[in-house]
């Protein structure tokens, strides 16, 4: 993690960033993925290979996977077996199934595997709902989105804007029904399916092949050919509801009772505002791996949880920023807060304001004379240090506020009680 | 014209969303053509069923202010649609899939965690589980109307140019996430986590310093808890608003006679 500066002159000093690690992109993607056999070094490219995969299988290593096209990322599969059946062997996981090939009453012996195994159902799940996740998160940046631009594929617009008024472009002017925006995903590479599709001059429906651009629009005019036909699983993957559950399609998700969608939201009767419930907003909690939010230390570069830090610059520094802030107001907190980050960005201690040539000297020289106690307040009480030193600060996120909690807590209390007689 | 909807044989698709369901899917495409016509943006005029809705619609009623000030519950979404609706922006925040457990075994369905707000004032939120997603985000958007409550800003010093800050300290809880809000100077910007940042910008609030305690893990209430605290702004009696203003007539009671005069009961239609 290091520290990036924006803008240094002597007079204004612009906010700086930390900057965090990104997180890594869970990878997926629609051109063929290449799958492992579990067994042997050969190597199948998927989706088109899928016939030839399990039929090598079959015919070489009596094995089969069982429902092989519901499962979500077939490389990923590939590799856990492969690695767990190094092992251990696979009698041991798999079922056993005494299959009938040739038809002459020779029985061979199939190892099989499926849903039925409870680790495999468990491994197909989470593929699954990984798959899910990066679908949905793929769906909220396209939206967001404003920054696409794209020749229309039926007029001589260019187009500059988001998706969803892309589609709807397409929807009012050209009559051409892809569906919702919002239940699209991977919309750029829908277009462009659809692009090759009316450049190699076939129809988009019934994939006719016609003679040029004029003939198949009348065709796609009069036959009401401009959509896309649900028989047809190319599309599928552009479409959310087809990763909905694991091994349904569009439908018979759609075919589903649409019934208890809102039991959620209205069995839930603890919320805060009374006038009106905003719904059941529980379980939207943060990535397991991510670390929210990480809290910074004034001094080093360490990035942990709050309650980590505080206890680090105890430990690490001998700065007890409990005791310290106990009875400072929330402003004052903050003051201390960007004026310590500020000095130490700039190599300055913060208490005597020698200037240090780097980091590590500027902390030798802190613990040395023990300068790591709060200065002088004339020094950082001024209202330059109201505004952050950096951009999203957490640790000023997590400063208490505690002189005026007691009057806080006795004063909600009694707005409670207010608004209960005022409601009724 | 080339482009246009062919006229006469398949005319009977056209008009409205209920012959879908009789024609089946066939020739819809996936069936999920639904809300954008015939190449047309079909608007459907809206029937007012609650008293204020009625009052609205004949523009009895000035502004949405007027509606909080006597804390009318408000039940019809088009309400808050016809005075702020162009400058409302919505926002999704999270769509995640929730499964439940039903005799037919696990049933997964996405579930839309929307934001709505005009960045001057209103701010509302509103969540809604659906099979599809455009399903599930239309519903919550409408949720999200109804639940827009408006937003009282402030001056941290100096009380010149516009109002950029919180009154006073306010503070939400939900769950166990604790949000507290309190006033900073012009300039300061939004100074917190990215979840309850993003709503305060919506709400209009400029410059703000947060503090919240609890499990800010569990987002969703760590955005309620910001919700009730922006809400909170108006429910606290600051000495500005100590004076004693005139009491003026509700809404139900200045246009009682206007809404015996209209009134329809279900129903005595059918009867002539």
């Amino acid at each position: 993690m290091e520290v990036r500066m924006e803008e240094q002159n002597v007079g204004a000093f612009g906010p700086l960033e930390f900057s965090h690690p990104s997180e890594n992109v869970y990878s997926y993607s629609f051109r063929s993925e290449v799958a492992h056999c579990l067994f042997c070094s050969d190597m199948f490219k998927l989706p088109e290979e899928r016939t030839y995969f399990s039929t090598h299988l079959f015919v070489h290593h009596q094995f089969e996977i069982a429902d092989m096209e519901m499962i979500a990322n077939m490389s990923k599969y590939c590799n856990y077996w492969r690695s767990r059946f190094l092992a251990e062997p696979p009698n041991k996981i798999c079922s056993r199934m005494l299959i009938d090939a040739k038809g002459d009453g020779t029985c061979v012996n199939i190892l099989v595997l499926g849903k039925f195994i409870p680790e495999d159902k468990k491994l197909r799940e989470d593929l699954h709902n990984k798959q899910m996740m990066w679908v949905l998160t793929q769906k909220i940046n396209e939206r967001e989105d404003k920054n696409f631009s794209r020749k229309c594929l039926l007029c001589r617009l260019q187009f500059k804007g988001c998706r969803a008024d892309y589609l709807s472009h397409l929807s009012r002017l050209h009559n051409m029904q892809l569906g919702q925006p919002e239940n699209l995903v991977f919309i750029d590479d829908l277009l462009n399916c659809i692009e090759t599709r009316l450049e190699s001059l076939h129809c988009l429906f019934c994939n006719k092949l016609f003679k040029n651009q004029t003939v198949l629009k009348e065709h796609m005019r009069k036959k009401q050919h401009k959509k896309i036909n649900p028989k047809d699983t190319e599309f599928d993957k552009f479409y959310i509801i087809n990763y909905l559950e694991m091994g349904k399609n569009w439908r018979q998700v759609k075919n589903e009772p649409d019934d208890d969608d809102d039991d959620d939201e209205l069995s839930n009767a603890e919320n805060s505002d009374r006038r009106v419930s905003v719904g059941n907003w529980s379980d939207w909690e943060e990535d397991e791996d991510k670390v929210e939010n990480p809290v910074v230390c004034l001094f080093c570069e360490r990035s942990s949880s709050f309650d980590e830090i505080q206890s680090h610059m105890n430990n690490a520094h001998g700065f007890d920023f409990t005791r310290i802030s106990v009875d400072m107001d929330f402003y004052h907190q903050v003051k201390l807060v960007n004026y310590v980050r500020r000095q130490v960005y700039m190599g300055h201690c913060p208490y005597c304001d020698k200037i240090l040539p780097n980091r590590r000297e500027l902390l030798e020289h802190m613990s040395m004379e023990s300068h790591f106690i709060v200065p002088q307040m004339q020094l950082w009480d001024q209202p330059e240090y109201f505004f952050p030193t950096y951009e999203n600060d957490s640790f000023l996120c997590h400063l208490n506020d505690h002189q005026d909690d007691m009057a806080e807590l006795h004063l909600s209390k009694k707005m409670e009680e207010d608004c209960h007689i005022g409601s009724c | 014209m080339a482009d246009a909807a062919p006229a006469g044989g398949r005319g009977s698709f056209r008009g409205g969303f209920g012959s879908r369901g009789g024609r089946g899917q066939r020739g819809r495409g996936r069936g999920r053509g639904r809300g954008r016509g015939r190449g047309k943006e079909a608007e459907k005029e809206w029937i007012p069923i609650t008293k204020l809705g009625r009052l609205v619609r004949e523009g009895k009623i000035r502004t949405l202010e007027d509606i909080y000030l006597f804390s009318l519950p408000i039940k019809e979404f088009e309400i808050v649609d016809f005075f702020i609706g162009p400058t409302l922006k919505d926002e999704v925040l999270k769509i995640m899939p929730v499964q439940k457990q039903t005799r037919a075994g696990q049933r997964t369905r996405f579930k839309a965690f929307v934001a709505i707000g005009d960045s001057n004032g209103h701010i509302g939120l509103g969540v809604k589980c659906s099979k599809e997603v455009a399903t599930a985000i239309r519903g919550a958007i409408i949720l999200a109307k109804l639940s827009v409550v408006p937003v009282r800003r402030g001056y941290w010093g100096n009380k010149i140019g516009r109002p950029h800050t919180v009154p006073c300290k306010v503070t939400g809880k939900c769950g166990s996430v604790q949000v507290r809000l309190i006033p900073a100077p012009r300039g300061t910007g939004i100074v917190s986590a990215p979840v309850p940042k993003k709503l305060l910008q919506m709400a209009g609030i400029e410059d703000c310093y947060t503090s919240a305690r609890g499990s800010t893990g569990t987002l969703g209430n760590f955005a309620k808890a910001t919700y009730a605290a922006i809400a909170k702004t108006y429910a606290y009696l600051t000495p500005d608003l100590w004076k004693e203003m005139p009491l003026t007539k509700p809404p139900y009671q200045e246009f009682a006679d206007f809404l015996a005069k209209t009134h329809r009961p279900v129903g005595s239609q059918r009867e002539s």
